[in-house]
């Protein structure tokens, strides 16, 4: 994968940089927001992550600008600037996902898959298949080798995310972000307590276990 | 420099005006009179010309008109002797009897300068011609009474308008110089504020005037900023006093982790547990400033129409089965839709806050309830528990930041969980109300009156 990371601060940079080399992929870094404009506008890269304050041009104009020319990159913002009417601002700006400093690399790197992988132009399917497992959208059924699996609705929507990243990995807050609305950290195990019920419907019952749990890291859904 | 101080002094300057418009308003008075009794005047001395003229037709009639000593005699006796001029001519033009200058004129009534008639006066003179049997009568009197009522009316009118000015000067420097100490002051003890002394009140006259009425509410707001900063200071240093245990923990956590890797081991435990304090370092951190944005009300601008009955399922959505594994039983009465205008999200946060306290403070077993609804006229959601509560000495406390009873000091956290709930119910203009349900606590979120007003 091909990555721009825009932003001032070189223990970031190089941190960020080093890491996503170890995983993979290739960085490339800048330290201001116009250079990143323009090398964005140039290159085809598959994610671009974004700081807020960025000497010469700021990130959330810089978005702004990429978006009213066309460019349909996944953009991730990477910001102190965490505030709940922050995230909303960088998103309407064009962005696609919001995470705040400090940040775990982990929680970035499963972000930044799962934004590449995102088909770009939201297809609507109405049935999504992982293995044996099924999830019927439209009849609000899951199903498991032909055998229907009640669940309650805040289940359905776990899965449904889980399936949507098939085989990449989904933090825990990205979790509560995406199955509860969620924008802050709980203090009990409402991730966990769901992901367990949920694994005793669709994977206790059968041999092969679909969801996995990555210890500090979160969850993956795939028949390896 | 001082008179321009003056100038800018706003009592003088009301009173400046208020002098002027005065001033005019006199003028516009004066100018009234001066139209209603000069249109009297001139119909009284039009009545007295026009019986003169009555009666000297009158005893034209009985003279021979060729008799020029008759005539004038007869005039003499019929106009009075008060300046009143008198003028008969003949068809022809000759003058048949007259105590004037000759004067030819046509209109019936009209006014000419004294000059005309070459009189030893100033005053204009009103002239009424009227035809009689073989002649022109001619007759004019001196406007007399009117020239002295002009007199009058504008001397007077200069005299009220010199007094009103005066007096507005006057009066706007005494008021001036007095609101100037009452301002002075306020501006005295503001400049202290300004130095950092918050202990600084204004006093008050005790008039109840609008000037008190600044100084109350400028007392307030000192007061208001004494207690905030009161506050700021205090969350300092139960900050400083929080995190030292965390960090403290963290920096032992390293050590260790450096000892073991100059022994040559792998510090695997050593460094999660140092990472998971850090992590609940920012946890806490963000916490803090989630409150400050809260409190800030920055976030009221995105209100919406809220139904309480949903914030209060999707919170139980979330948590029963949390409980559940707890041992605890969490039960769901949502009358709804109980519409607010506020804000989704931190709703569903505050009311989550208060259902992880009961989680995190209650033994197995307990029954949690969330209610939403509207109650004695009122829009509600409560989350009660019939756990060990809270003694109702400490309701109040246990709102502040980081206060902690001292049986819950041996469980993580920061205390700020109710004061979070707090801010977000004074975002929304609610009241939070501690309630001691023995046993157990309920803690109730009222918002305004319901259905709305």
């Amino acid at each position: 994968m091909r990555l721009l990371l825009i932003e001032d601060d070189p223990t970031v940079s190089s941190y960020v940089q080093r890491a996503m080399a170890e995983s993979g992929h290739v960085c490339d870094v800048l330290a201001n927001g116009a250079d990143g404009l323009f090398q964005a506008t140039r290159e085809p890269y598959d994610v671009l992550i974004v700081d807020r304050l960025l000497p010469e041009l700021d990130g959330l104009s810089l978005v702004r600008a990429l978006r009213a020319a066309g460019r349909k990159t996944p953009i991730l913002f990477l910001t102190a600037i965490g505030g709940v009417d922050d995230r909303v601002e960088g998103l309407n700006a064009g962005a696609d996902d919001y995470l705040g400093k400090p940040f775990a690399f982990s929680e970035l790197l499963a972000r930044v898959n799962a934004l590449s992988r995102r088909p770009r132009e939201v297809e609507q399917e109405t049935t999504l298949r992982v293995h044996d497992l099924e999830l019927d959208l439209i009849r609000h059924v899951a199903r498991r080798a032909g055998q229907a699996i009640p669940l309650l609705p805040k289940e359905f929507r776990l899965l449904e995310v889980l399936m949507r990243n098939e085989g990449r990995v989904v933090t825990r807050t990205m979790l509560l972000e995406r199955v509860w609305g969620f924008y802050f950290d709980p203090k009990t195990s409402v991730v966990e307590t769901h992901v367990s019920r949920l694994r005793a419907k669709i994977d206790k019952p059968f041999a092969q276990p679909l969801l996995h749990t990555l210890k500090n890291v979160g969850y993956t859904l795939n028949a390896r | 420099m001082r008179g321009d101080r003056w100038l800018r002094s706003t009592p003088l300057r009301l009173l400046l005006g208020f002098s002027l418009l005065t001033v005019l308003t006199v003028l516009a008075a004066f100018l009234a009179a001066w139209v209603l009794i000069g249109g009297e005047l001139r119909r009284l001395e039009d009545g007295r010309i026009l019986e003169t003229a009555t009666s000297a037709e009158a005893v034209l009639h009985d003279v021979d008109l060729t008799d020029h000593a008759a005539v004038t005699n007869a005039l003499e006796s019929a106009v009075p002797d008060d300046g009143t001029l008198y003028q008969l001519t003949s068809p022809d033009g000759t003058t048949l009897a007259s105590n004037t200058e000759r004067v030819a004129i046509k209109e019936t009534w009209s006014v000419l300068p004294p000059t005309v008639f070459n009189a030893g006066t100033d005053v204009p003179f009103r002239v009424f011609r009227k035809p009689v049997s073989g002649g022109d009568l001619l007759i004019a009197r001196p406007q007399t009474a009117r020239d002295e009522i002009d007199e009058v009316l504008f001397g007077a009118f200069g005299w009220a308008a010199a007094l009103v000015l005066l007096a507005g000067i006057g009066e706007g420097a005494f008021l001036a110089g007095k609101a100037k100490l009452r301002l002075d002051a306020i501006a005295g003890a503001l400049a202290e504020v300004g130095k950092g002394d918050l202990t600084v009140r204004i006093a008050q006259s005790g008039r109840q005037d609008d000037i008190d009425h600044l100084v109350e509410r400028i007392n307030q707001t000192i007061a208001q900023l004494e207690a905030n900063v009161g506050t700021l200071r205090q969350m300092s240093v139960d900050i400083a006093h929080d995190l030292r245990t965390p960090l403290n923990r963290l920096h032992i956590r390293l050590e260790e982790a450096a000892q073991h890797l100059v022994a040559g081991r792998v510090p695997e435990a050593e460094i999660d547990d140092a990472l998971a304090q850090s992590e609940s370092l920012g946890a806490a951190f963000s916490a803090l400033l989630r409150i400050a944005q809260i409190e800030a009300g920055a976030r009221k601008k995105q209100f919406r129409s809220v139904d309480l009955a949903q914030v209060a399922t999707e919170a139980a959505e979330a948590y029963d089965l949390v409980a559940e594994d707890s041992g605890m039983v969490l039960g769901l009465e949502a009358i709804g839709p109980v519409m607010i205008n506020g804000d989704h999200e931190l709703l569903v946060q505050a009311i989550v806050n208060l259902i992880e306290n009961a989680i995190c403070h209650c033994p197995p077993g307990t029954q949690i309830r969330l209610y939403a609804g509207a109650n004695s006229g009122r829009a509600q959601i409560s989350v009660a528990d019939d756990g060990p509560g809270i003694p109702e000495s400490e309701h109040g406390n246990v709102q502040k930041r980081h206060y902690r009873l001292e049986r819950s000091r041996t469980t993580p956290g920061f205390g700020l969980g109710l004061s979070l709930v707090r801010a977000i119910a004074d975002l929304h203009g609610a009241q939070m109300m501690l309630a001691d349900t023995s046993p157990g606590l309920r803690v109730t979120l009222a918002f305004g009156r319901y259905p709305a007003a």
